[in-house]
């Protein structure tokens, strides 16, 4: 392996719960209505 | 009647154009200039680099739509600007040189009242050796190149499938490159491609980046606001990097690419070498090969343009020290320093500075990511653009001037890593403003509220829907307009 090449070894992970989040179809539907909106409100914002 | 020319049909470029012929009454004239027959939604391409769409879904032809929205179309690429006219044109114009098959190599003098430059960025191959589809790293950038890469990803997971180990390398390739954010996402989606494939376990996947660290994206990384505190997005990236077994080159400049290996060198100064069996290097952009000249002929390429050939406009690009950068060097309106009914709008401008902090090994290499402008602030540029020519055509200069400075603007990145309606990921992140405000936001520059994070199956939805709203919006499909930059 070359010696310039870094992993990251110390990076916190996400546990097995946090994995579980990331494709639950039920809270991942309530993060698009979520993501949708904060979004929107951040183009309104940056408007002139 | 005035007659406003667009260079570029690219997001920037495409958006004005559109919105420019909503809001003038039809005695105006609409050109459009753009050397490619067909509009490219470019984020999207990473998909077809990994194989997971091909090139009609990215792209359309551009003549068809400006036919039926009563815009002027010349696929050609513009080589000369007269802004004060010539001896044989006394009006301001441009020459043009024709890319279609039916019109291969005429050029033609194209006058105008107005005039956008949103040419986009020349892909600087030459920058570094081998570097390139022509040499011997692949590339993302345009579809064409995305669709050659998928076939070369495809020939090296079929030696992954007969037990030849392989090493990918993906980054940047050059110390000066931008979009990082694309390199990023084709990392991940090539990583969770050769999961899918079940030949992960003997493929070894390196990000090689000028980054000096991960999450830096050329913005000088970011605080993200969490219910748990603030989240930097070196964390962020780390995180996934080690969650999916990524390994990362820091800090390099790739000095040339070699068949099967990069040469670089790092901040400090040292060499190294890494070999690779298949790469995607991104290449650094400059401004678009077009040379201005003055009524008597002389050439002021360098008055109106920065020595990188982006288009100098309403910015502060007095010298100075990283200490004493300010968000309002940025540019508001985006108008020619030289003349006042020319801008310059997406990449086409000329930035003040970097975002990230400029840093050069002891060898004098520059090793500093260039500052983002793609995609979102692209398109709000283009239309602000577009709002002030419409607005001096309908007013005259009692018109009002539209703004649309980075400093006061956020952006989104739906960064894919993966695709699939059920276990597709991606990670969006939003930051607010694009630059960095130390005088209002406090020491991170930012709003840590509007500046966030997350990774999960809803932001690759999120990427889809993208992908064909702006499509559609491109399109000029029914109420177009309603859809956001």
């Amino acid at each position: 392996m070359n010696d310039n090449v870094t992993t990251f070894p110390d990076a916190p992970q996400p546990d097995a719960k946090q994995i579980k989040a990331r494709t639950s179809v039920l809270k991942q539907g309530w993060r698009f209505a979520v993501l949708n909106l904060k979004m929107i409100t951040m183009v309104n914002k940056g408007h002139h | 009647m005035a007659r406003t020319v667009i260079m570029g049909a690219g997001i920037a470029g495409h958006t004005a154009a559109l919105h420019l012929r909503r809001m003038l009454p039809k005695e105006h004239e609409v050109v459009v200039v753009a050397p490619n027959s067909k509009w490219n939604w470019i984020p999207s391409n990473i998909w077809v680099g990994v194989g997971q769409m091909d090139t009609k879904q990215v792209t359309f032809p551009l003549a068809p739509i400006y036919k039926r929205k009563g815009i002027e179309f010349h696929q050609a690429l513009a080589t000369e600007w007269h802004g004060d006219g010539s001896a044989e044109l006394p009006r301001p114009h441009i020459t043009v040189k024709y890319t279609s098959p039916q019109r291969q190599g005429e050029t033609a003098h194209l006058e105008y009242d107005y005039l956008i430059n949103a040419t986009g960025p020349k892909l600087n191959f030459a920058a570094t050796p081998g570097l390139g589809p022509d040499g011997n790293s692949w590339s993302v950038c345009t579809a064409g190149h995305a669709e050659q890469t998928a076939k070369a990803l495809a020939e090296s997971i079929g030696k992954l499938k007969q037990g030849q180990p392989q090493t990918f390398l993906i980054g940047m390739g050059h110390g000066t490159c931008t979009c990082q954010g694309a390199a990023f996402e084709y990392t991940f989606n090539v990583e969770d491609q050769l999961v899918k494939e079940g030949v992960r376990d003997r493929a070894e996947v390196i990000y090689i980046t000028n980054e000096s660290s991960l999450g830096d994206f050329g913005m000088d990384g970011m605080n993200f606001g969490s219910k748990d505190g603030v989240v930097p997005s070196q964390m962020f990236t780390e995180s996934l990097f080690a969650e999916r077994g990524v390994k990362a080159i820091l800090a390099a400049h790739v000095e040339r690419v070699e068949p099967g290996a990069v040469h670089y060198e790092l901040l400090d100064g040292t060499k190294g070498e890494q070999r690779f069996d298949f790469a995607m290097l991104l290449p650094p952009f400059r401004g678009v090969d077009l040379t201005a000249y003055d009524a008597a002929g002389e050439d002021i390429t360098d008055q109106v343009f920065a020595p990188s050939g982006f288009m100098k406009v309403d910015a502060d690009y007095s010298p100075k020290p990283y200490e004493q950068w300010e968000a309002s060097d940025w540019p508001k309106t985006y108008q020619s320093v030289k003349y006042d009914n020319v801008w310059a709008a997406g990449i086409a401008f000329a930035p003040p500075h970097q975002m990230s902090r400029p840093q050069q090994s002891p060898n004098g290499t520059m090793i500093a990511p260039a500052p983002p402008r793609t995609g979102m602030p692209s398109g709000v540029i283009g239309r602000a653009v577009a709002q002030t020519i419409a607005e001096r055509i309908k007013h005259g200069s009692a018109g009002r001037v539209h703004t649309a400075s980075m400093a006061e603007m956020g952006a989104a990145c739906i960064a894919s890593a993966g695709t699939g309606w059920r276990d597709g990921k991606a990670a969006a992140m939003t930051v607010f403003p694009i630059i960095p405000d130390k005088r209002k936001y406090g020491e991170s520059g930012r709003d840590t509220q509007e500046t966030y994070g997350e990774i999960g199956l809803s932001a690759h939805w999120m990427k889809v829907m993208l992908h064909h709203l702006f499509i559609y919006k491109a399109k000029a499909r029914p109420f177009w307009y309603l859809i956001p930059e």
